[in-house]
Parts: structure tokens; C-alpha cells; sequence
């Protein structure tokens, strides 16, 4: 996992989309949010290079829809 | 007479109906007195219009008369959780942001319920803006379980399970991006169904997700959940996400019972905090199913907590971008809760929001691969156990807050990523008499297998027709 949330960085990212947040807040959202981006980081970076979000549609067709 | 019409289910009510046994007032009467001896105890309704519901009973009652027929739930009273929009009436979602906002058009669910012949009694208590697997709302109070109001209902479609419990109304909507169907279901004893993503419109529908919501009712029993999902699935030109495949009749396939068919059981060891009231529940609903003449089939699970974390982030990320306007100048208008949540969603890069959409086909197909290439369906627990205290399961804004609620979804939130439908079907009780179910997991759009299992293990069993007292 390369991905460092913290405080600041909480705080930085929230500012990038406008919304302030206080010190607990941020420190709560990042920590929040750290144990799924850790669980799905591995998989992800094994995705083929191909892979896109509109394969889905493409599995269900092949498990079952028309 | 009205006392016992509250207890019959929507289809049962809807025959009596049509055959001029029971007329739509007395069920109206049947309803409103119960909602008189309970809803100050269990906060279900937020806003009810018993003097419309009263005036569309007599008017559905005329036609009766006349011998015409609106549709199949002609003059059957429901209610629905407060985010499904009709037009020139306030939707709450729950929320004080939207306290007294007047919806501009109505939702294609409640058209297509509206036009079964359906009446609307009122909105129903939910989590802020469908955002909490518990029942807690701040807001406008705490929804209560119908057999002990103790303890929480679920969520976030808290309203609707206990009301359908309490037998206030014979069916709800109620919608679910991570639980929020299966999960109040299952901790108030009634049937929940979840529809594959893409079966039912969407549109006028309060969104928390756009990749994960699905609209499905809570209902009495199996044969209702299927009656009424049929009535709301199929294409809408007005949500583009509505998936253009054929609905099935899903009651005329009801009795295709369960001889022959697979069910998948987990191999040992997977739902390891699944305490012993629920195992003995969900064994021996297995043992009902052998003894119809279906088929156990042990199956190695995929891993369910990656699936479980990617649908956090893209639910993070999607409801993160619709509130985020709101995050910017109303943001003290949210619970703690609810607010932590969604500011967590501004956290996550896009790269990985976006990898999580990448995986999505990927991991349908292994999951479809692994699962239904050994079985026709999953049986699942929905819970590790029957539900909580109200106050025992309150999570305030914390580090531990995301831990405290993924507990709650942990078994339910990666079939949302799926895709995948998902039945509740009650299968017994705790020692503490409080209700324990399991799910029923099928492939892409075969709700219809689910259904016809869901209601073979009713016509066995007896769990759908115990009522709180």
C-alpha cells in the first residue's frame, strides 16, 4: 500500500473539491477510508490494461442478461 | 372483520377484493387502526394522509362495484419509504436539508404502483438520505422494531420492514445500495427483495449511488414480493439505467418449487461471527430445503471483503459527488454520521473510484464463474444475529465509525456490487423473540429462481406468518 492518508492530506483532498473540513473530520475520513483503499489497492493494480468500467454491462450478458 | 384484514397479505387482500370479500375502506379502517395503536411507539410514518387514503378506498371501492379493476393491487393500501417522489408532495430522504422539499414529479415506481390500482397511505421514516444500515435517524427520530422496539429496525429502509411487521400497510418500497433492503428485512422478520441492478427504474428516486441503488419492496411474503416486482420492473425511457430485458411473471413461477434445484452453502469457517441462533436458523432452513427435494451443494466463496471494499469506494465516491454541493454550504444541516460518511468519499483518488468500476465485469464474471457454475443459488446470513439495541448500535462520528457500520452490511454489501439479486426470506427467532432470516442469492436477472425457492420454503414453513403483538 503506497497511498498515505493523514490529517493534511484529508484535508487537502476534501479542499480540492471545495468542502472544508475540520481537524476530527479529517482525521476520521482518512481514517475511514484507508482500510478499503488498502484491501482493493492489490487487485487493482492487477487489473489487465485493458479493463474498463464498461465491462460490467459485458458480464451480465454473460451471466445472464440479453 | 377489519382486525383480520390487516393480517392478510397484498395478494390475498387484492383476491378478496376482486372477488367482493373485503372491500378497500375496511382495509384502509384495518390499517389506520393499527397505525393509531402503534406508530407513536415505533416511528414509522413521516407523513400520513389517512383522508386521502380513505377517499382513493371508496373511490377504488366504486369501481369495484362497477366491476372494474385498475390493476392486480386494486385498492390494496402500501406505503413508501419518504424518497420516492410524487409530485407536489414533500420527500424528507429523510434529511433536514430536505425537510419541506416539494417533489416536481413523481417517481416511475410509484406511477407503475399507482397504476395497479395501489393507494399511498403516506411517507415513511427512513436513514438520512438512505445513508445508515441501522435505523437511526436524527432527524425525525429513530425508526423501532416491531417485536421489540428496543432495538433498531436496520436501514436504511427502517419505516417500511417494521411497518410491513407491525402490519400497518400490506407492502413498502424501499431501495438498497449497500443493505438497505435485506438487512431491515431480516432484523424485522419480513421478506426484502433486492433486483438485480438495472431491473427497475430508478427515476425520481432519491439517489445515493447511481452504480449500486436498486428499488424492490418489502413485502409479507415471497408471492407479494414477486406480484409487486413485477408491477415496477422493465425499461423506463426516463432512467437510462433501466435494463431493457423481459420481465418475467414472476407469481405464474412461483410454483416451480425447489426439487432439483442447487443451493450453495458456504464451506465451514467462512461466516466465522455468525452466532449460534442464526446458524441454527439457517441449518435448519437448509434441512427444509433437502427435504423438498433440493440439493446442498458446499461451495468455496470467492473473497467476499475485497468485493465488500470496492463497493465501499465507489458507494463513497458516487454519494461523496451528489452531496458534495451541499457538504460545501449546508453541511452542519447532516448528522455527525451521515456528514463523516460522506466526507470520507472526498478521500478516495479517482484513479481508484475508477479501478473499482474496471474490476466490476471482472469480478462478475469470477464470481458467476465460481458460484453459479456449482449452484443455481447462494444461501447466505444476512446478519451475524438477530438485531441490536437502538442504543447499543448508535455509531457517532469517530476512527472506529466505518468499522462500527461495515459490520452491519458485511454479508449484503457485495452483492450490491455485484449486481446481483437478493432475497430476505424470514426463517425464525432469537431467543429474545426477535426475528432471524437468511438470503437467497441468484444470477443476473433470475429473480425468478429466487422467488420460486423464497416461496416453496414459505408454503413449508410458517416464520412469514408470526405478527408482533
Amino acid at each position: 500500500m503506497t497511498i498515505k492518508l493523514d490529517e493534511d492530506g484529508a484535508r487537502t483532498m476534501a479542499a480540492q473539491a471545495g468542502v472544508a473540513l475540520d481537524t476530527e473530520a479529517a482525521r476520521n475520513a482518512a481514517v475511514s477510508m484507508h482500510a478499503s483503499l488498502a484491501l482493493a489497492d492489490g487487485f487493482a493494480r492487477a487489473l489487465a490494461f485493458e479493463a474498463e468500467p464498461g465491462a460490467y454491462r459485458g458480464a451480465q450478458i454473460r451471466n445472464g442478461a440479453r | 372483520m377489519s382486525a383480520d384484514l390487516a393480517l392478510l397479505s397484498a395478494a390475498e387482500l387484492a383476491r378478496r377484493i376482486r372477488a367482493g370479500l373485503a372491500t378497500s375502506r375496511a382495509a384502509v379502517e384495518a390499517c389506520l387502526a393499527r397505525i393509531a395503536t402503534r406508530d407513536r411507539e415505533l416511528n414509522v410514518f413521516v407523513a400520513l394522509d389517512a383522508d386521502h387514503a380513505r377517499a382513493e378506498a371508496d373511490r377504488a371501492d366504486a369501481q369495484a362495484k362497477r366491476g372494474r379493476f385498475t390493476g392486480a393491487l386494486h385498492g390494496v393500501p402500501l406505503a413508501h419509504k419518504d424518497m420516492y417522489y410524487r409530485a407536489g408532495r414533500v420527500a424528507t430522504c429523510g434529511s433536514k436539508i430536505r425537510r419541506d422539499w416539494v417533489a416536481p414529479a413523481t417517481a416511475t415506481a410509484l406511477q407503475r404502483l399507482d397504476a395497479a390500482g395501489a393507494l399511498d397511505l403516506g411517507t415513511l421514516n427512513m436513514a438520512e438520505f438512505a445513508f445508515g444500515p441501522t435505523g437511526h435517524n436524527w432527524h425525525f427520530g429513530h425508526a423501532r422494531n416491531a417485536w421489540n422496539p428496543e432495538h433498531i429496525t436496520g436501514g436504511s429502509s427502517s419505516g417500511s420492514a417494521t411497518g410491513v411487521a407491525a402490519r400497518l400497510f400490506f407492502a413498502a418500497l424501499g431501495s438498497d445500495t449497500g443493505a438497505s433492503i435485506r438487512l431491515p428485512a431480516h432484523f424485522c422478520g419480513v421478506v426484502g427483495i433486492k433486483p438485480t441492478w438495472g431491473r427497475v427504474s430508478r427515476a425520481n428516486a432519491m439517489p445515493l449511488s447511481w452504480s449500486l441503488d436498486t428499488v424492490g419492496p418489502l413485502t409479507r411474503t415471497v408471492e407479494d414480493a414477486a406480484l409487486i416486482l413485477g408491477l415496477i420492473a422493465g425499461p423506463d425511457p426516463a432512467d437510462p439505467t433501466a435494463a431493457n430485458e423481459p420481465v418475467p411473471d414472476y407469481v405464474a413461477q412461483l410454483g416451480r418449487g425447489a426439487k432439483g434445484l442447487r443451493i450453495g452453502i458456504p464451506k465451514d469457517g467462512f461466516f466465522t461471527e455468525v452466532d449460534a441462533e442464526t446458524q441454527l436458523a439457517l441449518h435448519q432452513a437448509q434441512r427444509v430445503y433437502a427435504s423438498l427435494g433440493a440439493e446442498l451443494v458446499e461451495i468455496a466463496m470467492p473473497d467476499m471483503e475485497r468485493l465488500n471494499a470496492f463497493c465501499s469506494m465507489v458507494l463513497a465516491c458516487e454519494a461523496a459527488t451528489i452531496h458534495r454541493e451541499w457538504l460545501r454550504t449546508r453541511a452542519a444541516e447532516y448528522s455527525g454520521q451521515v456528514r463523516a460518511r460522506l466526507e470520507a468519499g472526498l478521500q478516495i483518488p479517482a484513479t481508484f473510484y475508477l479501478d473499482a468500476l474496471r474490476a466490476r465485469g471482472a469480478m462478475l464474471d469470477d464470481f458467476s464463474a465460481r458460484v453459479f457454475g456449482a449452484c443455481d443459488m447462494l444461501m447466505l446470513p444476512v446478519f451475524p444475529s438477530a438485531a441490536p439495541t437502538v442504543a447499543a448500535s448508535e455509531a457517532l462520528p469517530g476512527p472506529d465509525l466505518g468499522a462500527r457500520l461495515g459490520v452491519f452490511t458485511r454479508f449484503v454489501r457485495s452483492i450490491n456490487y455485484l449486481g446481483l439479486p437478493g432475497l430476505t426470506v424470514p426463517a425464525g427467532f432469537s431467543r429474545a423473540s426477535l426475528p432471524i432470516a437468511f438470503q437467497l442469492v441468484g444470477r443476473t436477472f433470475d429473480e425468478t429462481t429466487v422467488f420460486a425457492a423464497g416461496h416453496a420454503y414459505q408454503q413449508a414453513t410458517d416464520w412469514h406468518n408470526r405478527v408482533p403483538s
